[in-house]
Order: C-alpha cells, then structure tokens, then sequence
C-alpha cells in the first residue's frame, strides 16, 4: 500500500494510481470510503455528483432514502442479502439503487456502488413498449374522439330538420284547434269542446318542444349569436310574467315580483333573457302546489345582478341539482303535474346566460321550494 | 390575396432538430404548436419536419455519433408530439376504404408505421394502426373483422424479413386477391426477397409513392 494520499475514496489509507485516479474522477461508479461507524471519509465525483451532497463527514445514511428508522452499517454488512442494494437520494429526485460491493480498507471498509445494467436494460424496453402502446391508445382515442364529434354534428343537424320540418304543421294544428275553439264549439258537444282543447294544448306543447328541439341544435352547432341591446329587466320579467300568467292562473298560483331599482338596466340580448325568465318562471308555476306562491327577484352586486325565481315546490335533491342544466336531463325533476319533462330549457337557459358571460344558479333542498337563477355581469359580458 | 410563405422553413427545421437532440420536448412542442398555429399542412409536418428529423437522428446514431438514449429520447418526444395533431389528422377523413397498418413480429420501431396509417387518413382512408411487434394471429383476425382494401406492412430491421414473409404468406394464403404494400427502413439498401413469388405485394419506397397508390386506388 501507498503513503501517497489522495484525495479521493482511495486515500489516506487506500491506494493510488491511474486506475484509481479513473475511479475518483470518471467512473459513473460510486466509490466511498466510511469508518467503522459508517461516517464518510472521503467520496469519488461520481457520489458527489449523484448526490449533489459533499458527503464528507456525513453519515452514509445521508446519501439514502429515508426509510423507517435510520440507516446502521454494522446491521446493513450483517444483513445476509445479496446482491447488498443501497437506495440513494439523487440530486435529480428520482431515487437509484445501486447494487454494492464492499471491501475492507484500513480501520473501515470501501463501497462500491454500480446501477444493475440488465435492471436499467429492461427497465429501459418496458417503458419504451409502454409508450408505444400510450401512443396507440392516444391514436385511437383521437380517432374516436373525431367519430363522436362528426355523429354529433350529424345529431345536430337531424335534429334542426326535424324540429324545422315539424313546426310548421304543429304550427297549423294549434291554430285550426284555436279557429275550430273560437268558431265552430257552439255546434260541439262538451266532450268534444274537451276533446279540441286536448288537441290545442298538446298541439302547443309539441310546438314548444320543438322551439326547444331547434335552439340546442343552434346552440350545439355554434350558431347561436347575441344582439346585445339595452334592456330594463323589469320590462322582461314582466313580457316573461304575461307568457306564463295563463298557465299561472290554471293552477291558481300568484307571481309576486320585487326587482332591486339599481340593477334594472342591462346590456343584453333582450328577447334571449326574457327566454330564460320564461323559462324559469315555467318552471316554477309549474313545479308549485296549486294556489302557492312564485316570487321573482333581483339584487345589484358589485359589476352584476342577480335575478332569482322561487318557488314552494318539491325541491330538488344535490344529486339531482348537478344534472339539471345539463340537456335532456330530463328526469331528474318531476313537475307537480306528474308529467316528465324532456329536460332542455334549463339547458338552453344555461347555454344563453353563459354567452352573457354570465352564469345559472340553483339552491334546494327536498320539501322546502326551489330557488333557480342567474348572475348577469352588468357590462354585457365580453 | 397574399400567397402564403411556408411556415415550415429550414431555420424551423433546424431548431428542432437541435431540440430534439438536446431532449428538450417544450420547445419541441412550442414549434410544433407554432407551425400548427401558421396552419402548417399536416403531410408536411409529418414528412418534412418528423420523418426528416428522425431520419437524421437515426444517421448520426449509426455513426456513433449519439448515444441510444438520444435515439429512443427523441422517437418519445415524437410520438408525443404526433398525439397534438392527430385531432386534425382524424377530423377531415371521410374513411370510405380501410387499410391496415401492422409492424411484423420481433418489430418495436412502430413510430413509422403509425405515421403512415395517420397519412392514411389525411388521404380519406380509415387507418387502422397495429403498433409494435403485432403477432401474426392478431393481424389475420383484423383484417377478417374490417376486410381492409390494402394492408401496409412495415418493417424497419432487415434482420426481421423472415418474419415479414411469414406474415406475407399467412396473408396471401388467407386472402390471395387483397393487395398489401410493404415499406420502412429495412428497405433502404435492398428490394423484397423472392419478390416474384408474391404477385399482389409492392414494395413502397416512399410516402409519396405510398399517397400515389391511395389515389389511384380511390380512382378506381
């Protein structure tokens, strides 16, 4: 053995040379020099680099991961395992296992710590072959992705034939039921006067229907555009009032309207608004016992308003409440009448408040009313 | 109007072919979002920038010139990269024929073949991609299930024909009339062995020839 003392892993006690010059300055091997005790005495570029610690005079439980307890050499060297594996922090943050060989040198010994090359080897083909077949995955998903977008557009554009072809002659159904009503009942018996009024009323629903049919399929294909205008909300809420006052009057239920005097001047697309309103107070009448109470509201926020219809109805349960504005989500509330609706206007009224830049709201609970709404920037959205 | 400059200049070419040998996948991604952003054509983009710059890594790496891990770095950034544009790729097809793209058994350089099934579909043909190493029961039962108008097989490493001209004559036997095209790197210095003996197979030397038989085919 050499006096010379390197200044690396190999001295002062271990040996010196070309070869160990190569071993503490290139090797991409992991060559430290600890004590009895497992305090590092000297440690080559490699470790350090690995590290990014200087190490010298640290533990060698300072180049490990953290496991449970800390790390003993006299029990590691008396662990009967092989190969001998010791898992090291790297300065890059993925942890590496090095395989180690240790060798005793002067009053403590020399590790030698190497990566397992067949380990990295197949390490290296699985994750290329996982790649591979994440990149299949993607294609096929693009692919299917690209299907769905041309069926729906092919929806869309089945659905606003239909709807268009079909307004016309429900159209003309509910006015020759209106002229046969206004006209000829004196001639009619009262079951068949009943029997018209059966046909005007599913002739006007039917025509609703399809209104709703050829808005989603407006809306879905992108053609949905806004003419903003300045509007008083009062005067929509009360053109909404009058759509629904009929219906209200049917099942004896009261619209009482008490709008905030600040926020009535809106920038927005009139008619669309009054749509919603219509919408929500349908809604409302509809889904209240008879001879209840439906009340319409607004309060100016900061830069909004928010507008508001309630009503005392069944209410809606939460998991019900995430499905609502979604289309043809039809059965998640049952009106007071029993009848099922097909789920689009709340959809539609979602789709035209969002375009206000604007946003729905819904607060209920099961037995206590429901509470639907909008907040409208007061700036007409972007 | 204004004739459009070509966005896909060589100083981009450059640049990322610099990139993709430093293994720096953002500012791969970058440009190729900027060239798709300029609208740049998707056979371009597939042929002058990926294949070019695979091309070119695969050339220094059999010159020793950089290290595997650069080589497999690089075809990973690519594939990623091909995952942004495959939504435009599918969103034009009409997919009136299939063809069937397969790397034979043994084959792991699927990055070749799944770009041509994705030129396939730019030319209105549905792409059906096999991926690596497809085994030969998997690529007979596919094209039973979508009876495909062509079948592409790619095959990258010479060494790996016998298992080309197995799938050759599983295939042949199985549908005699159904023409398939061969192609891919193993086919840089030499031609298909015994290629007479397979009278509905051609041999593709490049993606123009590749688009050249699409259209003939879809011209009747």
């Amino acid at each position: 053995m050499t006096q010379a003392e390197p200044a690396g892993p190999a001295g002062p006690a271990g040996p010196a040379g070309p070869g160990w010059r190569f071993l503490e300055d290139s090797a991409s091997l992991v060559v430290v020099r600890v004590d009895q005790a497992g305090k590092i005495l000297a440690a080559n570029r490699h470790a350090r680099a690995l590290t990014g610690l200087s190490l010298v005079g640290q533990p060698l439980g300072a180049m490990l991961l953290e496991f449970a307890g800390a790390f003993s050499l006299p029990d590691w060297l008396g662990d009967a395992a092989r190969p001998r594996l010791l898992n090291v922090a790297t300065a890059g943050g993925l942890p590496q296992t090095l395989q180690v060989t240790v060798e005793p040198a002067g009053d403590g010994y020399l590790l030698f710590g190497q990566v397992d090359a067949e380990e990295q080897e197949r390490l290296r083909r699985d994750v290329l072959e996982l790649n591979h077949e994440l990149s299949n995955l993607s294609r096929e998903l693009a692919l299917k992705n690209a299907e769905l977008g041309r069926l729906n557009a092919l929806k869309n554009q089945f659905l606003g034939m239909a709807a268009h072809d079909l307004r016309k002659p429900a159209g003309l159904i509910l006015s020759y039921a209106e002229l046969l009503i206004d006209e000829a009942a004196i001639g009619l018996t009262v079951e068949q006067q009943g029997f018209l009024q059966t046909i005007r009323t599913a002739a006007d629903r039917m025509r609703g229907v399809i209104d709703d049919f050829l808005d989603v399929s407006l809306i879905e294909a992108g053609r949905f555009s806004l003419d903003v205008q300045r509007a008083d909300l009062a005067d929509l809420v009360e053109a909404a009032r009058t759509l629904v006052a009929p219906s209200a009057a049917k099942r004896g239920v009261r619209i009482a309207t008490a709008l905030d005097p600040a926020g009535r001047a809106l920038l927005v697309d009139g008619p669309k608004i009054e749509q919603v309103l219509t919408n929500l107070l349908s809604n409302a009448v509809e889904h209240s016992p008879a001879e209840g109470c439906v009340r319409v509201g607004s309060r100016r926020l900061e830069s909004a308003v928010r507008v508001w219809v309630a009503d005392d109805g069944a209410g809606v349960a939460a998991q019900q409440r995430a499905r609502l504005f979604q289309a043809f989500a039809g059965d998640a509330v049952a009106k007071a009448s029993g009848e099922r609706s097909i789920g689009l206007g709340l959809a539609i009224a979602r789709k035209i408040v969002e375009a206000h830049g604007g946003r729905m709201f819904v607060e209920s609970e099961p037995g206590s009313g429901a509470l639907f709404g909008f907040i409208l920037p007061m700036n007409g959205g972007s | 109007m204004q004739t459009a400059e070509p966005v896909l200049t060589e100083l981009v070419y450059e640049e990322y072919l610099a990139a993709l040998l430093a293994g720096d996948r953002a500012r791969c991604t970058a440009l190729v979002e900027e060239l798709l952003a300029a609208d740049v054509g998707l056979k371009d983009l597939y042929v002058h920038l990926f294949q070019r710059a695979l091309y070119r890594v695969g050339e220094l790496w059999e010159r020793q010139r950089v290290s595997v891990a650069v080589e497999h770095l690089a075809t990973a950034i690519t594939e990623r990269l091909l995952t942004l544009v495959q939504a435009r790729v599918f969103s034009g097809a009409t997919r009136e024929h299939a063809i069937i793209i397969a790397c034979v058994a043994n084959e792991y350089h699927d990055l070749g073949g799944r770009m041509v099934a994705d030129l396939c579909e730019l030319q209105g043909w549905r792409g059906f991609f096999l991926g690596a190493d497809t085994p030969l029961p998997d690529l007979l039962r596919l094209i039973e299930e979508q009876r495909p108008a062509l079948v592409g097989l790619s095959l990258s490493i010479y060494f790996n024909m016998p298992a080309l001209l197995e799938a050759l004559d599983a295939v042949t036997a199985a549908h005699p009339d159904l023409p398939i095209l061969v192609g891919g790197q193993a086919f840089r210095w030499t031609g298909l062995p015994a290629a007479a003996a397979y009278p509905n197979v051609s041999l593709i030397a490049s993606l123009n020839e590749l688009e050249q038989r699409l259209v003939a085919y879809d011209a009747g």
